[in-house]
């Protein structure tokens, strides 16, 4: 439970660091940093209950990008620096790591695996990012339309 | 036809820096073609990759305008920029005004930068806050934020000077590397894993590679796999300066 606790709040601070990186403007970075705990949260949650890596990555990229979609409409401002300070946390780093550890140390069968498990994470996020965000702009065109009616 | 050809300059202008704020491409051509048509184009050609603009405006009596632009800067994700760019363009397309007002709010917007020290800062924050984030100690942490003075200082003298970078990224993910095991060996208490983690945060081209995807999904193809190349890059060059430093580290100590 410390654990989680931790990593959430570290998970916030790294999309503050991040939106202060990415010169998000002030009054953006508390709510990105509640999209980094919004993001690793889904992870951890959906992690806990379906298992494995694709699945859980897929589901926090989806409710990421529809928490910087909300954003962006409520702040009349493009969805993409929202998206992209919340979903720090979710960047496999570590996997990375321990990929090019075990290439170092010659562990080979190690790295395929620490490898596989980086590119699932990324494959994850964009699957779930790109549900989202085709839903939003199908949601956008609809209303479009609805308009010109 | 000197007001057409400011025109175009502007557009050009104002396209150039919406795509290095880190707009998408898809974004950058829509904004470009509705600017055009609020100076009072008939028709709009733009066309749009992450390091080449084209830009053919039609006008009502018939004639047209054709200008390109190279891209040689890299994108320097500056979302301040980039929401006041968006607005500039929102502002501009409700009710227009004269390019004289237009090339003045562009050049207002084009002096915006952040701060040295919220960049310093961001990047400790990031470092500290992912070293503890992956399992690290205190300890850790703050090793992982001074390291990361350490890259906030490389990007600003070094980078400018490197060939390219994917050379400053390896050369970068090289030296702090060796600076983490360094730390490691002489203060043994410290985790090297955590610490090089914590740090690899800040060069790790994540945002690159969501943007590539997005391109993709938004039909920009051959941007999307530009810029998936140029990550899959970043990422091997800072796998190969981390991993070179690790092992002559090994070597070493």
């Amino acid at each position: 439970m410390t654990k989680t606790v931790i990593q959430l709040a570290a998970g916030a601070f790294g999309s503050a660091g991040y939106a202060l990186l990415f010169h998000l403007r002030r009054r953006y970075i508390l709510p990105a940093m509640l999209g980094g705990i919004i993001g690793w949260g889904c992870y951890l949650l959906s992690a806990y209950c379906f298992g494995g890596i694709f699945l859980p990555t897929l589901l926090a990229g989806f409710f990421t990008d529809l928490y910087a979609e909300i954003l962006a409409r409520t702040f009349r401002a493009p969805s993409t620096p929202f998206f992209i300070t919340s979903a720090i946390p979710l960047f496999p780093g570590s996997t990375l790591y321990y990929c090019m550890d075990a290439i170092v140390r010659n562990d080979l069968s190690k790295a395929g695996s620490y490898g596989r498990t980086t590119i699932l994470y990324a494959l994850g996020i964009a699957a779930g990012m790109a549900i989202a965000w085709s839903l939003c702009d199908f949601q956008r065109k609809l209303a479009g339309l609805r308009r010109t009616r | 036809m000197q007001e057409r050809e400011q025109i175009i300059h502007a557009l050009l202008d104002f396209g150039e820096e919406f795509l290095i704020s880190g707009a998408e491409i898809s974004r950058v051509e829509d904004t470009m073609n509705r600017i055009g048509m609020a100076f009072g184009a008939q028709k709009m050609n733009v066309f749009v990759i992450t390091s080449h603009i084209i830009v053919t405006i039609s006008w009502p009596d018939g004639a047209s305008l054709t200008e390109t632009r190279r891209i040689r800067r890299d994108t320097d994700n500056d979302f301040v920029k980039l929401e006041e760019l968006n607005a500039l363009s929102r502002r501009f397309c409700a009710s227009p005004f004269s390019i004289h007002e237009f090339g003045q709010r562009l050049s207002r917007i084009r002096g915006i930068h952040s701060s040295r020290r919220d960049v310093l800062f961001g990047s400790v924050l990031v470092a500290f806050s992912f070293a503890l984030f992956f399992g690290g100690n205190i300890a850790d942490a703050v090793a992982a934020g001074a390291v990361a003075v350490f890259i906030f200082w490389m990007q600003t003298y070094i980078q400018p000077i490197c060939l390219n970078t994917i050379s400053f990224t390896c050369s970068a993910s090289f030296l702090s590397g060796f600076l983490i095991s360094l730390l490691t060996f002489l203060l043994p208490f410290l985790h090297r894993d955590k610490i090089l983690i914590g740090d690899i945060m800040l060069l790790v081209p994540g945002i690159m590679f969501t943007n590539a995807f997005r391109e993709v999904l938004l039909g920009d193809t051959i941007s999307g796999v530009l810029r998936l190349l140029e990550a899959v890059l970043l990422a091997a060059a800072m796998a190969l300066g981390i991993m070179a430093a690790m092992w002559l580290a090994g070597q070493l100590f």
